[in-house]
């Protein structure tokens, strides 16, 4: 599912270390607090745009993105209107702050391969020897990669159910609650047989917890970001 | 006819066409087999027969399948074997599974037919059944239901030899007491000794619909299937004017030998 | 090459393996046969290192599989499973063959991707999308990757048994092909025809050895008492052989020029 979103095009976006890019995700939407009036505010929505320029994103993808959020926002903009009385930049703040957080993750996650978020996330946890580091990068990778094959699975099962007679979109929820073990069951069972026979393909293939050479291994590339991002932040602070 | 399929077309993920306009029929009481390369839409066929995935124009019973005001009467008609049988599983032991889905008299009574001792497996789950034995149990399942059309989506995937056979001499049994049966493979041997009319699916479209399917060599070939070593040796000798049935071949070879 | 020592394996009570004792010569291209609960699987299980042994040791290339060498012995040891589905990590060719090759360190990366591609004939799908793949290009996809650290041995359980007949084909003869460059190959398979691919075979029943030998010494008689359906041709060519009718060396296709001579003898 989430490699459905990935967006195949090549753009500098795509060739940063994925490392560097969650530390300047994240950083951004961290970035997003320090809004406090109209220049502020331009200047993180021009570097957003800036960005989605850059990395080629179909914007329609986009799109859907910020329409799933809408309800959230027209109710948080509505509350803060009529129920919490605060001013009409608040509103603006709040909403603008929501749509680019939601925008840069969007932006982060159609930009980069799952495979290669899982092995930055393992390289960039510290104290390896105290947090396991291996095991939660593994954890994310599987689930991520089970996911589709849950859907896939259920959608086998429910077909299946069909076949015996049991019509689950005529059932009312009490029923379907009970019913939720007989969907449940097949579909673990099923998910785990395909788990087990990864996890040894992995295993044969190499696949292990000793000697993972995990470098930072940044590149020239990397490097301009890092001062395109700290021209950025010494905008933002600057304009405040 | 039992069914009655006029250009029925079906579109997958991405819009991909899978069935392009295809049309055949299957009387009662035929054991008719789908063939065709792996991808080539034969599932989804008989998922669409069995009224799981939406089609048009499918005529079961001389009924519309996809009215529907039919469409659950047809499918209690109808039962659905798949590839992966766990698929239908959802109890925690053999005995719950069958009691919930028929009479248990006579879940033993074909359980038996197809080698299985009911007592032996009935406090095991169904996830832990061998191969072959998940195998006998849904489709024991499947015939409670009484259908008058039975569906298979390669049967014998995954089962040795023996086990193979004794479920392929069973399905025969049932196909002469009047039981339709449609099939899925990808073993020609089967095919050779079992079907009774063949229906050959080449990138979504009908390549050949009758009985002499070891005939269309080049469109077999072009699916990457292949005509059993049997039905070479047959069709040889018919040239040399030796006419063999399937079932004296094997005698005629070994008078021959010794 | 693989020696099998006093190998006692079992579990829930039931024991597959008792006092079990193989070993098995360098560049041999053996067929397992047997039936479902014979322990063929779990045999190839205890070789790739994925079971251990309650007792009794399993040494290749003189590395024991229970102890740490068994990431040593899987640098040469190539795997293929059965389901075409379940086997793969990467969403295209190109990640799956990355993400072998990154496992083990390993450097010029393209190059070494591009070999072995060109080996089964896929260089052409190098970013393909795995699941657009067909059963028989998985396999393949499967057998390159194996192919990557120029492994010594080989083994493939049941992996032709969801593939249509002609990728079948062609993933045995892919085989013959890594056998005649002395690859070790441990084919696990009933599908009994295609033991005229094998330099050697071995039969196994309820976890002990029936018959260890070249293929033309197995004879219908024994296959039947295990419960194996031997195909029609296969019947055909035994009695042949038996019967000293056979001049060439066992080998078989489904061809029509095999069919044509045969029917000369009848």
């Amino acid at each position: 599912m989430l490699n459905k979103l990935y967006s195949e095009k090549e753009s500098i976006v795509h060739k940063i270390d994925v490392k560097t890019k969650i530390i300047y995700t994240f950083i951004y939407i961290l970035s997003l607090g320090l809004i406090n009036n109209l220049v502020t505010l331009f200047i993180s929505c021009i570097s957003l745009i800036f960005i989605l320029i850059v990395s080629k994103i179909n914007l329609k993808k986009i799109s859907i993105f910020i329409k799933s959020i809408l309800p959230a926002l027209i109710s948080i903009a509505i509350m803060y209107k009529f129920v919490l009385n605060k001013d009409n930049f608040e509103i603006l703040r709040t909403t603008s702050v929501l749509i680019f957080s939601t925008v840069s993750i969007s932006c982060f996650v159609m930009t980069t391969k799952v495979t290669e978020m899982a092995k930055a996330i393992e390289t960039m946890i510290p104290f390896k020897t105290i947090i396991p580091a291996y095991e939660i990068s593994l954890m994310f990778t599987i689930s991520l990669r089970f996911l589709p094959i849950f859907i896939k699975e259920y959608q086998r099962v429910k077909k299946a159910k069909i076949c015996r007679g049991i019509y689950i979109e005529e059932m009312k929820l009490k029923e379907r609650i009970k019913n939720i073990m007989g969907y449940f069951l097949p579909v673990f069972m099923l998910s785990l047989e395909r788990a087990y026979n990864l996890a040894i393909a992995m295993e044969t293939k190499g696949y292990r917890k000793k000697n993972r050479k995990l470098k930072w291994n940044l590149k020239r590339l990397d490097y301009l970001t890092f001062y395109m991002f700290a021209g950025y932040l010494i905008l933002i602070i600057g304009g405040r | 006819m039992s069914i009655s399929v006029k250009e029925l077309s079906y579109k997958g993920e991405d819009n991909k066409e899978i069935l392009k306009k295809i049309s055949f029929e299957i009387n009662e009481g035929e054991y008719c087999f789908f063939i065709g390369e792996t991808g080539s839409g034969k599932t989804t066929i008989l998922e669409i027969l069995m009224g799981l995935l939406p089609g048009n124009n499918v005529k079961i019973f001389k009924k519309d399948l996809f009215n529907k005001e039919n469409i659950k009467f047809i499918q209690k008609k109808i039962s659905y074997v798949f590839q992966r049988c766990e698929t239908q599983f959802f109890q925690t032991t053999v005995e719950k599974e069958i009691q919930i889905s028929g009479d248990l008299i006579k879940a033993i009574k074909i359980l038996k037919l197809l080698f299985l001792d009911y007592d032996e497996i009935k406090k095991k789950s169904p996830f832990e059944l061998s191969g072959g034995e998940k195998r006998k149990l849904a489709i024991t399942i499947a015939l409670l239901k009484n259908p008058k059309i039975l569906l298979l989506d390669e049967p014998t995937t995954g089962l040795d030899g023996k086990s193979s056979l004794e479920l392929l001499e069973f399905l025969k049994k049932l196909n002469e007491k009047g039981l339709t049966i449609i099939q899925t493979t990808h073993i020609m041997e089967e095919v050779m000794e079992y079907a009774t009319k063949t229906i050959v699916i080449r990138d979504g479209e009908v390549g050949y619909d009758g009985k002499d399917v070891f005939q269309q060599e080049k469109l077999l070939d072009r699916c990457r299937l292949e005509i059993p070593f049997k039905m070479r040796i047959i069709n040889t000798l018919d040239k040399k004017n030796i006419y063999l049935k399937k079932n004296e071949i094997e005698n005629f070879i070994s008078e021959k030998l010794c | 090459m693989i020696e099998m020592s006093d190998i006692t394996y079992g579990y829930n009570e039931k024991r597959i393996f008792k006092d079990f004792k193989y070993s098995l010569k360098k560049g041999e291209f053996l067929m397992v046969f047997g039936k479902n609960g014979s322990g063929k699987s779990t045999l190839a299980k205890l070789i790739m290192g994925i079971t251990i042994p309650d007792k009794g040791k399993i040494l290749i290339e003189g590395l024991d599989t229970s102890t740490d060498d068994i990431w040593e012995i899987r640098r040469s040891l190539g795997v293929i499973f059965q389901n075409p589905e379940d086997q793969f990590v990467g969403t295209t060719v190109l990640e799956e063959m990355t993400f072998i090759l990154e496992n083990y360190d390993e450097i010029d990366i393209e190059g070494k991707i591009d070999k072995a591609l060109r080996k089964v004939n896929l260089i052409d799908k190098k970013n393909e999308k795995i699941e657009n793949l067909s059963g028989g290009q998985k396999q393949k996809l499967a057998l390159a990757s194996a192919l990557l650290l120029k492994p010594t041995l080989l083994i493939l359980d049941e992996a032709s048994s969801m593939l249509d007949p002609k990728s079948r084909k062609e993933l045995l003869i892919l085989l013959k092909k890594l056998n005649e460059s002395k690859v070790t190959i441990i084919y696990i398979t009933h599908y009994l025809e295609e033991i005229t691919y094998a330099s050697r075979c071995l039969l196994l029943d309820e976890g002990k050895i029936i018959k260890d030998d070249i293929p033309s010494k197995f004879l219908e008689e024994d296959l039947l008492r295990y419960s194996l359906m031997v195909p029609f041709h296969l019947k055909l060519l035994m009695k042949l052989n038996k019967n000293n009718k056979l001049n060439k060396d066992f080998r078989l296709e489904n061809s029509q020029s095999v069919v044509d001579e045969i029917c000369q003898y009848l």
